[in-house]
């Protein structure tokens, strides 16, 4: 044994070859934390003494490679002064440059996930060697950041700079295959011959016959390309990844940059380069929110992990009420593997649900993401049914009749005396209360909300919300099931709205009230897009439908008259009137046409304007800070109640609830994420500005005491 | 002028008209039928060639799959009825093929490799898309930019350092199709272009003797409303200065100057001097500018001794910035591309070489010029560049 410790052992094989094998203890994976860096560099050193070994081989003895860097660290790590930050990563690319410049040819066998830090390891050694279940790839962008221990460095060097930009701006997990091609890679091979054919590679470059000095010097050196095909790389690469990540995500441009900045140089001057620009951006305010929100999902997928263990087993799943809805929860679940009846009164409704998991399905088969016979089996596996004959074999049955208390009571009562006993029911409403619609029910406790959104196949959260009489068993199978089907549950407690809805609305109440008081709605939606949500709150509310807002904020307003109910007549009321319905119907804020492709474009509409302006103010420009905090102000302050309210049980929960349901910009890292941000005294002396708005201005008690008190939601 | 007898000779050089790539009149016609109707217009316009001593036909074509494939100049010569004794090779260089074809041709003369050369190029960009098959090796981004794989980005980059406005290019755009339409209003294509049957918009069958794709209303105002392209944020380059997308083909038949004077052919011109260059693939094209310098060098002319020149034009700011770095700019006017060029009537790429010199022989012989230029820019950075005499 030449070095044994806690995450990294060294032991020498015959012929020389050392083996460097990754194994953290403890844990499930190998990543890059404290402890592996300092063993890392303590290998190393052993290594470089032990005069024996002519060849080192780098493997790992679990199912992945090496994930990366410990994001956990990355918090504290990051909260120290640039200077600092950029002594500490020059520090441990010290490490990777002294396992790089061993006197002996090296090899790494990629068993598994090489991502991060992780493969930038690979990259400082001679050869790699890749499993045909490997993926390699660099995703630091995800977080705000780039590659930082010398991965923009060798990577260019290694399969050029526009390949080396594409797979570090784009942060994807590349497949054997591709990696093979671009050169990333030396060689794929079978699992079981990975091993083997690592070993062989380092045999060969110790007799001499494969050249791996000259391989090594390649990373050692400046770009090759010219002045002039550098200035059209770079200047092509910023412009197309600039305009394709947008103003909110630096990231993926100071990447290219930095490897601009370095393309000149040698190893060690481009390392440096390399360690300033990951500084910089390290310190951005998107690094952190990223890295947070990367944090708050692991929290919750952990979370959702220790439900399942509870949950009873979903192997056959039924949707009540067919439609665009049932249709798409039916597709969802069957494309994911859970067969799912689907139910309805009329042959209307089915074939309607069966056309929306068709049109999704040829969708996916056009863009060669599944083959037709798989298409087949997903359309199998939805059975339609006018009859509640099978139900006794389903193990969850997901009500999406229309929004109306009355009917869901009706329909849920009918089909709790079709199922199995102990089968959990759950309704997919967007507002109506979960404790009210159980009580038509005989068993309660096997009810829950499941609220899909809107298109169910594409936006990930379904909340699922506890009502006051619903099992931990219920939540269980009902969380285990929305797994299941590839979404991300957030369990919330039961109110009007719930989480996601419950604070949209007065994020509409904020948009009414600035269009009541002459604002532009195109201004609002275009500030708002600015601010990064994927669309302005006019636009949403046309996509969204303005009778289904109108409907649903009656539904809000009744739950929370003190702060929801309208003191003045909206300028969406009036446009509900007037039939504008939005998207649904053509016309809301809006107008909708077709273009060439057959897609709906938006375009002014000056009817609109001139049916709103009878509730509104003579128009005039807003402030860009004060429509951001008339729109953001009252959304915050219900996130807040929401969490002093338990409805939702952590501040990482209602983050990511509204990244997924609401598509809230993520480099913000969610409402209360902003809210810190801004800074907790900040944000109550802001509410404070605006206090005459009325009481979706008003922050509640609680959070003046935390701001007074110096403390933070996370 | 005195001829030697091993000096290559164009007795002959004769066109398609140009169709529109999309849904044009060639839509139902193929390569290599385009490619053999030209043969055979040779042979008809030609009784003195005795087409069973050709050696050779040499036919330039990029993108050979498909209908191109599997050595298009072989199958052309036998759908034109050439004697199967005749031999056929196509070659490559890219948007320099046939140019290329008639410099082999040449070379095969002037080193007594045969006397009788059938040469040409087709592209038909309709059926044989630019990019169709294209795999390149990933590990050329380690020694140019992938960007310098498209011409338009290439052609971006060189109109801005040789800082050649938006405007320059529009209005060079528009002169492209108002020399092009006069020069077929005025008949001054009709030496050059061989009908062919193909087919009208309705789908009807006719014989198509005009360029389709010249656009003989473009304005100033139409091309400066154009979005740019390839970088439509801060790109200057528009399809209105880009050469169009067209199918169409191109011959000449090629001798010793002894045997077609032992023929009693008349002699069009001879190939006084050739050459090829490298550039960087960034400005792939300035290419014609050092093959030109070459090729004047060789010939021991100066440019002021060339009286027209025809200049592939793949965009107007890359035959703008070309003509800036030659110093030929201000006689633009009346030297250069005098009957339009690739903007107008499109440039098929494996076709355009043979096109061009053909042009360049016909507005030779309407000017009655005695030296003529023939250059142009190649994908990856290149330059071809041929000069021809009358005689």
């Amino acid at each position: 044994m030449i070095y044994d410790g806690r995450a990294i052992s060294v032991k020498l094989l015959d012929d020389g070859i050392a083996q460097l094998d990754f194994d953290l203890q403890g844990e499930s994976i190998n990543k890059f934390n404290r402890t592996t860096l300092q063993e890392l560099d303590e290998a190393i050193a052993a290594l470089r003494e032990h005069s024996s070994v002519k060849g080192v081989v780098v493997t790992s003895a679990k199912d992945a490679f090496i994930v990366g860097a410990d994001i956990t660290e990355f918090i504290d790590m990051f909260s120290q002064p640039e200077e600092e930050l950029v002594e500490a990563i020059l520090l441990t690319n010290g490490i990777f440059n002294a396992f790089e410049d061993l006197p002996v040819p090296t090899a790494v066998a990629v068993n598994g996930f090489a991502l991060g830090g992780g493969f930038e390891m690979c990259l400082a050694a001679d050869y790699r060697v890749m499993s045909t279940r490997a993926k390699v790839g660099l995703p630091e962008v995800k977080l705000g950041i780039f590659p930082g221990f010398g991965g923009t460095v060798r990577l260019s060097r290694l399969i050029g700079c526009d390949n080396a930009v594409e797979w570090i701006c784009m942060g994807s997990e590349n497949r054997p295959d591709v990696a093979l091609k671009v050169g990333a890679v030396d060689a794929v091979v079978e699992p079981d011959k990975l091993f083997e054919a690592a070993v062989d590679v380092v045999k060969r470059a110790i007799s001499g016959e494969l050249d791996y000095k000259a391989k090594r010097q390649e990373k050692l050196e400046p770009l090759k390309l010219s002045m002039m095909e550098q200035m059209m790389a770079f200047n092509s690469a910023i412009g197309f990844v600039g305009s394709k990540a947008g103003p909110h995500y630096p990231a993926p441009v100071a990447a290219i940059k930095t490897i601009q900045k370095h393309a000149a140089k040698c190893r060690d001057d481009a390392i440096a380069i390399e360690a300033k620009g990951f500084a910089k951006m390290a310190k951005t305010s998107v690094a952190r929110n990223l890295v947070g929100l990367f944090l708050n999902d692991q929290a919750l997928k952990k979370r959702a992990k220790e439900y399942e263990k509870t949950a009873a087993d979903v192997k056959q799943a039924a949707v009540l009420g067919a439609g665009i809805m049932g249709g798409g929860i039916a597709y969802q679940s069957a494309l994911k593997g859970t067969p799912i009846l689907m139910k309805d009164i009329n042959q209307a409704g089915i074939d309607l649900g069966l056309g929306e998991a068709r049109k999704l399905l040829t969708k996916r088969v056009e863009r060669n993401r599944i083959d037709v016979a798989k298409m087949g089996d997903v359309l199998n596996a939805i059975k339609p049914a006018l009859s509640y004959g099978d139900f006794e074999t389903v193990d969850i049955v997901v009500e999406a009749v229309v929004e109306n208390i009355k009917v869901k009571q009706a329909v849920l009562a009918e089909v709790e005396k079709q199922v199995r006993p102990g089968t959990v029911l759950t309704s997919n409403t967007s507002t109506i209360s979960i404790t009210r619609m159980a009580e038509a029910l005989e068993h309660p406790e096997n009810f829950c909300g499941m609220h899909f959104f809107n298109p169910v196949h594409m936006m990930p959260l379904v909340e699922v919300i506890r009502g006051e009489k619903t099992s931990e068993g219920t939540i269980a199978t009902t969380v285990k099931y929305a797994k299941q089907m590839g979404k991300t549950p957030v369990v919330v407690n039961d109110c009007p709205g719930f989480l996601v809805n419950r604070v949209l609305f007065p994020y509409f109440g904020g948009f009414a009230a600035l269009l009541r008081d002459g604002a532009d709605f195109r201004q609002v939606d275009k500030v708002m897009e600015t601010f990064g949500w994927p669309m302005g709150p006019a636009y949403l509310m046309d996509v969204v439908g303005i009778d289904t807002c109108i409907h649903a904020g009656e539904v809000m307003a009744e739950g929370f008259p003190e702060r929801m109910k309208g003191e003045f007549k909206s300028a969406m009321e009036v446009l509900f009137d007037n039939n504008r319905y939005g998207q649904k119907n053509g016309v809301g804020f809006y107008r909708y046409e077709t273009d060439k492709r057959g897609k709906p474009k938006k375009v002014i509409d000056k009817a609109a304007d001139d049916l709103i302006a009878s509730v509104c103010a003579e128009r005039r420009e807003f402030d860009t800070d004060d429509i951001v905090a008339r729109m953001m102000i009252p959304l915050c302050l219900e996130v807040v109640r929401c969490l002093e309210e338990t409805i939702v049980e952590t501040p990482a929960d209602a983050d990511m609830a509204l990244i997924f349901g609401l598509g809230f910009p993520p480099f913000r890292g969610g409402a209360i994420r902003y809210v810190e941000e801004t800074g907790l005294q900040n944000f109550v002396d802001l509410c404070d500005k605006y206090s005459d708005l009325g009481p979706l201005y008003t922050p509640t008690e609680k959070l003046r005491q935390m701001a007074a008190d110096g403390k933070t939601f996370y | 002028m005195s001829l030697n007898p091993r000096d290559a000779v164009i007795v002959d050089a004769v066109r398609t008209p140009m169709g529109r790539s999309k849904n044009g009149m060639f839509r139902h016609v193929r390569a290599e039928k385009l490619s053999a109707e030209l043969i055979g217009a040779l042979m008809v316009r030609n009784p003195g060639w005795n087409v069973a001593e050709t050696e050779d036909v040499i036919w330039g074509c990029v993108n050979q799959t498909k209908e191109q494939g599997l050595n298009i100049a072989r199958n052309a010569a036998m759908l034109a009825g050439l004697p199967c004794t005749v031999a056929a090779q196509t070659i490559n260089r890219l948007c320099g093929s046939s140019m290329q074809a008639l410099h082999n041709a040449a070379m095969g003369i002037q080193t007594g490799l045969g006397d009788v050369f059938v040469i040409g190029g087709v592209e038909h960009m309709g059926h044989v898309a630019m990019d169709h098959g294209i795999d390149l090796n990933p590990e050329g981004s380690k020694h140019y930019a992938k960007a310098s794989n498209m011409m338009g980005l290439t052609a971006e980059l060189l109109g801005q350092m040789n800082g050649i406005s938006r405007q320059m290019q529009d209005e060079f755009g528009v002169r492209s199709h108002q020399k092009a339409w006069d020069a077929a209003q005025s008949g001054r294509w009709d030496n050059e272009i061989v009908a062919i049957e193909g087919h009208n918009s309705d789908g009807f069958k006719v014989k198509c003797a005009i360029d389709e794709v010249i656009r003989p209303d473009t304005s100033l105002e139409g091309l400066q409303a154009l979005r740019p392209v390839f970088d439509p944020r801060n790109g200057t380059i528009t399809a209105g200065t880009s050469s169009a997308l067209s199918d169409g083909a191109a011959a000449m038949l090629v001798m010793s100057a002894e045997r077609a004077q032992a023929l009693g052919l008349t002699i069009r011109a001879k190939v006084h001097s050739m050459a090829v260059a490298g550039c960087e693939a960034a400005v792939m094209g300035r290419g014609p500018v050092p093959a030109t310098r070459k090729a004047l060098q060789r010939a021991g002319l100066s440019l002021d001794d060339i009286d027209v020149f025809e200049l592939n034009e793949a965009f107007a700011a890359q035959a703008l910035a070309v003509m800036k770095e030659l110093k030929i700019l201000d006689r633009m006017e009346d030297r250069v591309n005098l009957n339009g060029g690739a903007i107008a009537l499109g440039h098929p790429l494996g076709c355009s070489g043979a096109r061009i010199t053909g042009t360049l022989l016909n507005v030779m012989e309407h000017k009655d010029a005695t030296f003529g230029l023939a250059t142009m820019c190649i994908g990856l950075g290149q330059g071809i560049a041929t000069v021809i005499e009358r005689v």
